[in-house]
């Protein structure tokens, strides 16, 4: 309990220091904080023009569609919030930089994610929230106590199963000594799995984002199951709680790669 | 009991051999060929409490890698080490939790962080007491002048007043044993003797033991009572500086100016070299002195001038290194 407390007293004031060392940039905040929330409105559009064209999405109209996609965006900015860390990680273990966390008396990847939260994540998480609000609006939500307990099982594991993917990723660099600029396309693949509904691809395609890369749990599970939807696996009731659920396992096994690959550290240089 | 000990340590890293060029390149993706580089081959000793230990050696000696895994950031290949009796393999934490280390090649500060706000957030990971943390801020305080960059971020600091902080936030948890690995590299005149001043300063008040590793053997001369000199991985000395000098260099040499050209011998000097109507002797420090040698050489010439010289630290590091150096 006494450890607890110190952890969390540690990631606190972290918080707060990466908020104050975030506004030692001023420029690049408000640069973020243009440039992003267009790159969701861009996203947005392309649903709208594609509804437009087509009515309905394999069985989505627009306003579920923006369901969707508002809760994606907003597991994304939860994401960038806690494990942009992970994007780089290969440059930092290149380059040694991780020798800091190995000199101080606390566990290594509590110091990696918490001692380097990016606040700048704001500027997504900002524009998601928004989109999220605009989608729970526009299908008429209704936050009863089930489907408040739900939603937020789904946006916790969801950040999970992304933060997951990048840690697990990017730990592969203490085995190779090569860094592996692989955050970006599993960036765009979370992204193409959670837009669009995965029904309206081949079978072949639902099945490899269902069960070999379950990237589709992020939102669009979840999505479904709050909108009644049939898909590839249909549950009367408890997606949010398989995404939870398999956020926590894949973050567990991010973990113990992550510890793997530490032990195999060999810094850099002198 | 010893506060360090290090028992038959080595450490190996894997590489790929790299093959020139692209078509060297294209190859390496199909049949790469691992090398396995000895970064630290055998080596072995012991450190009691409050000493000084200048860890010296050329380029590529394996300080640095020794430096790492006493302090648990590489884990070795083989051998042990015992840091206050503990492991650092097995319990990495509680050997951290009374050390300092300071990388002069690299700061362990926040980037963009003022300086203040990094030990605050040091304070708050080491669990530092409020009385505690207070005390050793004023010590360092008073050291090295930290009034004047407590409020400017790390990033924006010289190497020197880094180098301040640095040191400072190593100490700040008051650990027993500090670790610096070249803190006073490209360090100008004055820095350097702040940084000294430091070391000298917190190992009398508060007995901490202090391994050294440097390239400038002026913070040798002005530090360490004993030396371990290591090269290609093994401990090729391992003493205090004055026994070193005396084995590896028992000799002084007299520099004598005459008014003219003079060839006087002595069965216990031997001339070094003799230009004109300077004549250089050495001795053996135990044979003879240079007294005695001044007043026959005065007997038999008249001399101008003389000066005693010897053998620099440099010299002697040199000789122990065996002239091998890797760049």
């Amino acid at each position: 309990m006494k450890k607890f407390k110190h952890y969390m007293s540690v990631a606190a004031l972290s918080f707060r220091l990466s908020m104050q060392s975030c506004m030692e940039y001023p420029a690049a905040f408000i640069g973020w904080l243009i440039s992003n929330p267009i790159q969701f409105l861009v996203g947005f559009a392309t649903i709208k023009f594609v509804v437009e064209e087509f009515e309905t999405l394999a069985d989505w109209n627009f306003r579920e569609l923006a369901f969707l996609y508002g809760m994606s965006v907003l597991t994304h900015g939860l994401s960038v919030i806690f494990f942009t860390k992970t994007w780089y990680m290969g440059w930092d273990i290149i380059h040694g930089e991780l020798d800091r966390m190995r000199l101080r008396p606390m566990n290594t990847l509590f110091q990696f994610l918490a001692g380097d939260l990016n606040f700048f994540g704001i500027t997504d998480l900002i524009p998601g929230l928004i989109l999220f609000i605009y989608g729970c609006v526009s299908v008429d939500f209704r936050w009863t106590f089930s489907n408040t307990l739900c939603m937020i099982c789904a946006l916790i594991g969801g950040t999970l199963i992304r933060g997951a993917i990048y840690l697990a990723f990017g730990s592969t660099t203490f085995w190779t000594k090569s860094p592996l600029h692989i955050s970006g396309f599993f960036q765009e693949l979370f992204n193409r799995t959670n837009m669009y509904p995965l029904s309206m691809y081949p079978r072949a395609v639902q099945f490899v984002f269902t069960f070999i890369m379950p990237m589709s749990w992020v939102a669009f599970y979840p999505a479904s199951e709050f909108m009644g939807k049939e898909s590839m696996i249909t549950l009367p009731y408890g997606m949010s709680f398989i995404t939870l659920g398999l956020g926590i396992v894949l973050f567990a096994i991010a973990c113990k790669i992550f510890s793997a690959g530490f032990g195999q550290y060999e810094s850099a240089g002198s | 009991m010893p506060v360090i000990e290090v028992n038959h340590l080595k450490k190996q890293f894997k590489s790929v051999r790299k093959q020139k060029g692209l078509k060297g390149a294209v190859k390496g993706l199909f049949r790469s060929e691992k090398k396995i580089v000895t970064a630290v081959d055998d080596i072995s000793f012991s450190i009691e409490r409050g000493e000084i230990v200048g860890y010296i050696g050329p380029n590529g000696a394996g300080k640095s890698t020794t430096v790492k895994m006493m302090s648990g950031i590489l884990r070795p290949t083989s051998g042990e080490i015992l840091v206050n009796g503990i492991s650092p393999v097995k319990d990495r934490k509680a050997v951290v939790k009374h050390l300092g280390v300071v990388f002069g090649q690299r700061t362990q500060l926040y980037w963009d962080l003022r300086l203040g706000e990094s030990f605050e957030l040091l304070k708050r990971i080491y669990d530092v007491p409020d009385e505690v943390y207070k005390e050793n801020m004023s010590m360092m305080n008073e050291i090295l002048d930290l009034k004047s960059i407590i409020d400017t971020p790390v990033r924006q600091l010289s190497l020197g007043q880094r180098m301040r902080g640095d040191l400072a936030a190593a100490m700040l948890h008051s650990p027993d044993v500090l670790f610096l690995d070249e803190p006073t590299i490209g360090l100008d005149v004055d820095a350097k003797h702040a940084i000294r001043r430091f070391i000298k300063e917190i190992n009398e008040t508060r007995k901490t033991t202090i391994i050294l590793t440097t390239h400038d053997l002026g913070d040798i001369q002005e530090l360490c009572r004993r030396i371990i000199i290591i090269n290609k991985g093994v401990v090729i000395e391992d003493g205090s500086l004055d026994e070193l000098i005396d084995r590896i260099a028992p000799y002084r040499e007299l520099v004598i100016d005459f008014y003219t050209e003079q060839h006087i011998e002595h069965p216990n000097a031997k001339i070094v070299s003799s230009e004109g109507s300077r004549t250089v002797y050495r001795f053996m420090k135990d044979e003879i002195s240079a007294a005695a040698l001044i007043e026959y050489i005065g007997g038999k010439a008249k001399i101008k001038d003389i000066h005693l010289e010897e053998a620099s630290i440099d010299d002697i590091i040199r000789i122990a290194y065996g002239g091998s150096s890797e760049e």
